[in-house]
C-alpha cells in the first residue's frame, strides 16, 4: 500500500516533467548531456565518444558529460539503461557486437538483455585486424595460417576479453577456416597490445585504431571488413584471402527503453549533426575508426539484423566458452 | 569465557565459512575461472583454523579486543545515520540530504569540554555552504555529476 | 638535443598559466577522497580539447602531476587516500598527524613529491627509447610474480599478528574475485546483482575500508581528533628538507623504484608506492618506526608514486601502451587531438613531446610553494575545526567520492558496507590494509596466472612460461628474499643492526 503510494507520489512529478519537457523542448539540448561510456576513458570506446565531445559544445552550445563506467566488458554501464530517465538527456554508448553476445553468454547474470538496448544513432565503427609483432617471423597472412595448420592449438591469439568482438572475430576464423588456435583473453585493448609487443602471444586480435597507433612495432596481416580501409590499402580483407570472415565492431547512442519516438529522433539528429562535423569525422578516419550513419529508426532494423546475425555466435562461444 | 572472546570465535568461523562457501560457488564455472577462487578459499579456510587454533591454545589470556576508549553506541548512532544518508539519497538528492544530514550527524559529535553547544548553529550553516559549495564546484565547473533526487521539488537546481 | 627551444616554448605566459592551473585542479581533486588521477584527468579532457594540442597536454600532465602528490592530504590528515597512489602514504603520514606532526609530514610529502617527480621525467627524457624495450620484458607470468610480490608487503602490514593480516589480505583477494572473470568469462559471486555485475570498484572499496573506520572510531570520543601541533610551523620547509635528504639513499631508492615500475605497463602510482615502501621498511635503520609514524615511509611511498608520472610516459609515447592508468587517458586525448603516438612521435611531433615535459617539469617545481602553502593551510584548518564539522565533512566527501567517480549509487553502498566491516572486524585485530592490497593485486595476479597457463599449455611446458625469463626469476628472488628476510631479520636483529650501524648510511 505504502510502496503503492510512494510510486504515484514519485510519478507524478516525473509525469509531470516528461510534460513539460516535450511540449517545451523545441530548443533540444537545453542542458548538458550526459553519456555513460562503459570503458575507460583511454580505450576504443572512450576515444569514440571523446571525438564527440570535442565539437559538441560548439555545434549543440550544450555541454556532453562523458561519465566512464568501466566494469565486466561494459556490463556494468548497459545493466544501468533501464534506471535511467528516458528524456534525452542520459544516454549510452552501445557497443555491437558485445551487447549481443554478453546477455546470451550470461543469461540472467548479465544484468541486461538484447530490449534494453535502444540504439537509435550508430556513428561509428572499427574493422578488427590480425595481427602480430615487428619482430615475428610471420610476415604474411598465409605465414600464420601455415603455423597455425602444422601446429593446431599451439599458436597463442591474444585478444580482449570472453564474448567481446576480439573473441567473436577468433571464433569465426576458426570456424571457417577450420584452424584450431590458442585464444588466451586479456582484460582490455591496451593488455592486448602490450602481450602482443612483448611477445607473451604469437598473434592477436585487435582494431585498426591499434594499426593507427602502433603502426611501427606491429604488423596488421589481414583485416575482418567487407572491403579494404583507404587508410590502410595494402592490407588484404580476410574474405580476399579465402576467409569470409566480416567483424566490425560499431558503436551507437542509446537511449533508455520507453524513450518516445520524437525524443529518439530528437537524439539521433543532434549526434548526427555532430559526427557529421568535418572535424570530428577527419580526427575520427584518421584514429583508425570507419563513420557510419544509421539515424533512427533505421537504427531498430540495423539493431535486429546485427542481433540475428551475431545470435549463432553468442550462442556457440557461450558453449565454448 | 569473555563475551569478546565468544564473538572473536564466531569471527574466525565466520571467516572459515566465507571460504567454504567461496569454494562451493566455484564449482560452477569453468576451470581457468574457477582455480583462483578455489585457492582462495582454500587459503582462508586454512589461516582461519591456525587462527582459531592459537587463540584456543592461548585462551589462558582472555582476548583484549582494540578499545578506542568512546562510546560504541555513538560509533553505532553514526553507522546508521550514514546508512540512512545513502540509502535517501536517491529521494532527497545531493543537496537536501546533504545539508540534512550535515546536522544529524554534528549531533550524534560528542562535544568537547570546552567547546558551547552553540557551536551547533555555526556548524549547521557550514555543513549547508560546503555542500552548496562542493555541488557548485563539481557539477557547474568541473561536470561532474552529483545524486539528484526523484522527487522533483527537491532537485538540486532548486536550492 | 635542443631542449632549451622547448623549455622557452613551455614558457609562454599561457602556458605558465595552464601548468598552475591543472596543477591546483589537480591537487584539489586528488586531496578529495576517491577521486583518482585518472578520473582528474578523464574530467578535465573537455578544458583540454579547448587548447592548443601542446598546452592541453601541458594541461592534463599537470593535472596528473598535481593529483599524485594531492592524494597525499587526504591520506596524511585523515588517513583516507585521496588517490590509490597514496595508500601508502597511510601508513606513516597518519601517526604522525596524531602525534601532532601533520604539518611537518605534509611539508615532507611534497619535497619528496618534487623529487620523485623530477626523477621520474629525467628518466624519460634521458632514457626513454632503452627503457621502452624493458616495458615490453613484462608478459602474463612477470605481472603474475610483480603482483605476489607486491603481496608480500602484508608480512609487514600487519606486525603483531601475521596469521590475521593474511587472513586480511586473502579476504581481499577474495573480494577480487566478483565480477566477470575476464580469463573464463565467468560471472562469479554476483548472485545477479547488477551492482557487483563490474566486480567490487578499487577506489569507493579503499576509501571505505580505509577511512570509514577513522570517522566512525573519531565520533565515539569527546577527545579533540588531532593534537595540536607541537612544533611551532616556522621553519616547516628546512625541517622537511632535512628530514626528506637526511634519508637520501631512500628517497632515490624509491625515486627508482617509481620510475622503474612507472614503465612497466598499467602498473601504476599505487603499485609502485607499494613497492617502494615495502623496500625502506626492509632497508630501515633500527632507529626507524616504520608503521608510527616515520618520515621515511612518507618519503617513499610519496617520492614512488611522483616519479611513475614522468617514467610512465615512456611506454604511453614510445610504445603506445599506457604506463599508469591516467597515462590511457593522455593516450586517448592525443588521439583525439590528432597527434599520432608511437616511434614517429620523436621524429614528427618532438616539438610536442619535449615542450609537453618541459611544461611538466615546471608544474613539478611549482608544486614545492603550491603544495606547502596550501598544505599549510588545510592541516591548520583540518586542527582548528570543530570536531562535529569534521566528521559530516568527511562523510560528505566519502559520499561524493565513492559516487562522482563512476556516477553510481551502489559504489556508496559497496563503500559503505566494506567500512563497516573493516571497523567490525578492526576490533579483533584485522587489519584493513591487506584487503586493499588483495583486491588491488588480485586481478593482475589472478590474469597473469591463468594467462601463462593457457600459453603454457598451448606451448607444451607451463614450467617454462613461469620459470625460464630472467625477469621472472629476479622477482622470484625478491619473493623468496622478502618472506625469508623478516624472520631471520628478527633472529639476528642484534647483531645485524649493531653492524648495520657501522656500515649503514648517517643519521
Amino acid at each position: 500500500m505504502v510502496r503503492f503510494k510512494n510510486k504515484v507520489i514519485l510519478t507524478i512529478p516525473v509525469f509531470l516533467t516528461a510534460l513539460l519537457i516535450s511540449n517545451i523542448a523545441v530548443a533540444y539540448p537545453e542542458k548538458s548531456v550526459q553519456l555513460t561510456v562503459g570503458f575507460g576513458p583511454g580505450g576504443p570506446s572512450g576515444i569514440a565518444a571523446r571525438f564527440m565531445q570535442k565539437r559538441f559544445s560548439a555545434v549543440t552550445g550544450q555541454d556532453l558529460v562523458i561519465i566512464n563506467k568501466p566494469g565486466a566488458g561494459g556490463a556494468k554501464a548497459w545493466a544501468q539503461i533501464k534506471k535511467d530517465k528516458p528524456d534525452g538527456y542520459q544516454l549510452t554508448l552501445l557497443n555491437f557486437p558485445h551487447t549481443v553476445l554478453q546477455p546470451i553468454a550470461r543469461g540472467a547474470n548479465a544484468g541486461y538483455t538484447y530490449e534494453d538496448i535502444q540504439p537509435v544513432l550508430y556513428y561509428t565503427s572499427v574493422p578488427q585486424v590480425i595481427a602480430v609483432r615487428k619482430e615475428s617471423p610471420f610476415k604474411t597472412f598465409e605465414d600464420l595460417l601455415m603455423a597455425i595448420k602444422k601446429n593446431p592449438g599451439k599458436i597463442t591469439i591474444a585478444g580482449t576479453g570472453i564474448g567481446g568482438s576480439n573473441h567473436s572475430a577468433f571464433y569465426k576464423l576458426n570456424t571457417v577456416g577450420k584452424l584450431k588456435g590458442a585464444y588466451v583473453p586479456f582484460k582490455d585493448t591496451s593488455s592486448t597490445i602490450g602481450a602482443l609487443k612483448s611477445g607473451a602471444t604469437d598473434a592477436a586480435w585487435t582494431f585498426t585504431t591499434q594499426g593507427v597507433k602502433d603502426g611501427d612495432s606491429i604488423r596488421m596481416l589481414a583485416i575482418a571488413s567487407e572491403k579494404r580501409m583507404p587508410l590502410f590499402p595494402d592490407l588484404p580483407t580476410l574474405t580476399e584471402l579465402g576467409f569470409p570472415v566480416v567483424d566490425v565492431a560499431s558503436w551507437a547512442i542509446g537511449v533508455p527503453p520507453g524513450t518516445s519516438a520524437k525524443i529518439r529522433e530528437q537524439v539521433s539528429k543532434m549526434f548526427q549533426k555532430v559526427v557529421s562535423d568535418p572535424s570530428v569525422a577527419s580526427d575520427m578516419e584518421n584514429g583508425g575508426y570507419l563513420p557510419i550513419s544509421i539515424p533512427y529508426p533505421e537504427s531498430d532494423v540495423e539493431k535486429a539484423r546485427l542481433g540475428s546475425s551475431y545470435g549463432a555466435v553468442g550462442v556457440a562461444l557461450s558453449k565454448k566458452n | 569465557m569473555a563475551r569478546g572472546s565468544i564473538i572473536h570465535i564466531a569471527m574466525h568461523l565466520g571467516f572459515c565459512l566465507f571460504g567454504m562457501s567461496m569454494v562451493y560457488l566455484s564449482q560452477n564455472f569453468e576451470q581457468t575461472g574457477s582455480i583462483t577462487p578455489v585457492f582462495i578459499g582454500f587459503c582462508i579456510i586454512a589461516l582461519t583454523l591456525v587462527s582459531l587454533l592459537s587463540v584456543v591454545l592461548n585462551s589462558a589470556k582472555t582476548f583484549q579486543m582494540k578499545s578506542t576508549g568512546g562510546s560504541i553506541w555513538r560509533s553505532l548512532a553514526f553507522i546508521i545515520l550514514v546508512t540512512l544518508w545513502i540509502t535517501l539519497l536517491p529521494y532527497l538528492g545531493f543537496i537536501f540530504s546533504g545539508c540534512l544530514f550535515f546536522t544529524l550527524i554534528s549531533f550524534a559529535v560528542p562535544t568537547d569540554k570546552n567547546k558551547v553547544t552553540k557551536q551547533f548553529m555555526a556548524v549547521s550553516v557550514g555543513g549547508y555552504i560546503t555542500t552548496f559549495a562542493f555541488w557548485v564546484v563539481l557539477t557547474k565547473l568541473l561536470h561532474i555529476p552529483l545524486p539528484e533526487a526523484t522527487v522533483s521539488l527537491l532537485n538540486n537546481a532548486n536550492f | 638535443m635542443d631542449f632549451i627551444t622547448y623549455i622557452e616554448a613551455a614558457f609562454t605566459p599561457f602556458n605558465l598559466a595552464v601548468s598552475l592551473g591543472g596543477l591546483i585542479i589537480g591537487i584539489i581533486l586528488g586531496a578529495l577522497p576517491g577521486l583518482s588521477s585518472t578520473f582528474s584527468c578523464a574530467v578535465m579532457l573537455p578544458v583540454s580539447f579547448a587548447m592548443s594540442p601542446v598546452s592541453g597536454l601541458i594541461f592534463l600532465g599537470a593535472v596528473y602531476m598535481g593529483s599524485t602528490y594531492g592524494g597525499s592530504f587526504a591520506a596524511i590528515l585523515i588517513k583516507t587516500p585521496g588517490t590509490p597512489q597514496s595508500i601508502t602514504t597511510t601508513f606513516d603520514g597518519f601517526p604522525m598527524t596524531k602525534k601532532g606532526l601533520g604539518g611537518l609530514a605534509l611539508a615532507i610529502a611534497c619535497v619528496s613529491s618534487v623529487v620523485g617527480g623530477i626523477v621520474g621525467i629525467f628518466v624519460f627524457l634521458f632514457f626513454a627509447p632503452p627503457l621502452a624495450k624493458f616495458a615490453l620484458l613484462f608478459g602474463p607470468a612477470e605481472y603474475f610474480w610483480l603482483a605476489l610480490f607486491g603481496l608480500t608487503i602484508i608480512a609487514s602490514l600487519s606486525e603483531g599478528n601475521l596469521i590475521k593480516g593474511l587472513i586480511s589480505g586473502f579476504f581481499g583477494l577474495a573480494l577480487s574475485q566478483i565480477g566477470v572473470s575476464v580469463v573464463s568469462g565467468d560471472m562469479r559471486f554476483t548472485f545477479e546483482s547488477t551492482a557487483l555485475i563490474g566486480g567490487i570498484p578499487i577506489i569507493p572499496a579503499t576509501i571505505g575500508l580505509l577511512c570509514m573506520p577513522v570517522a566512525i572510531d573519531m565520533i565515539a570520543t569527546s577527545e579533540k581528533h588531532l593534537d595540536t601541533p607541537k612544533i611551532s610551523s616556522k621553519n616547516q620547509l628546512a625541517e622537511a628538507v632535512k628530514a626528506v635528504f637526511s634519508r637520501k639513499k631512500n628517497l632515490f631508492r624509491s625515486s627508482l623504484i617509481g620510475a622503474l615500475i612507472g614503465i612497466i605497463p598499467a602498473a601504476g602510482g599505487a603499485i609502485a608506492s607499494l613497492v617502494a615502501y615495502a623496500e625502506a621498511k626492509r632497508g630501515a635503520r633500527p632507529e626507524d618506526t616504520f608503521g608510527k609514524g616515520d618520515p621515511g615511509g612518507i618519503v617513499a611511498s610519496e617520492s614512488a608514486n611522483n616519479a611513475t608520472v614522468g617514467s610512465g610516459l615512456v611506454p604511453t609515447f614510445v610504445l603506445g601502451i599506457p604506463g599508469t592508468p591516467p597515462d590511457a587517458v593522455i593516450l586517448g586525448a592525443m588521439m583525439v587531438h590528432g597527434v599520432q603516438i608511437g616511434p614517429k612521435l620523436f621524429s614528427d611531433h618532438s616539438g610536442v613531446i619535449y615542450t609537453f615535459l618541459a611544461g611538466i617539469t615546471i608544474a613539478t617545481l611549482l608544486m614545492l610553494p603550491v603544495g606547502l602553502l596550501v598544505g599549510k593551510y588545510i592541516y591548520r584548518a583540518v586542527v582548528n575545526v570543530p570536531k562535529s564539522y569534521l566528521i559530516p565533512m568527511i562523510a560528505l566527501m566519502l559520499l561524493i567520492g565513492a559516487f562522482a567517480i563512476q556516477n553510481s549509487h551502489d559504489d556508496i553502498l559497496i563503500m559503505l558496507t566494506l567500512g563497516v566491516v573493516a571497523w567490525t572486524i578492526g576490533w579483533f585485530g584485522f587489519p584493513a590494509p591487506p584487503i586493499v592490497l588483495g583486491l588491488l593485486l588480485g586481478p593482475i595476479a589472478e590474469q597473469g596466472f591463468a594467462q601463462s597457463l593457457m600459453i603454457g599449455q598451448a606451448k607444451g611446458s607451463v614450467f617454462n612460461v613461469f620459470f625460464s625469463s630472467p625477469v621472472s626469476l629476479i622477482l622470484i628472488t625478491l619473493i623468496v628474499v622478502a618472506i625469508a628476510l623478516p624472520p631471520i631479520l628478527k633472529q639476528y636483529s642484534v647483531r645485524f643492526f649493531s653492524e648495520s650501524k657501522k656500515v649503514g648510511e648517517q643519521v
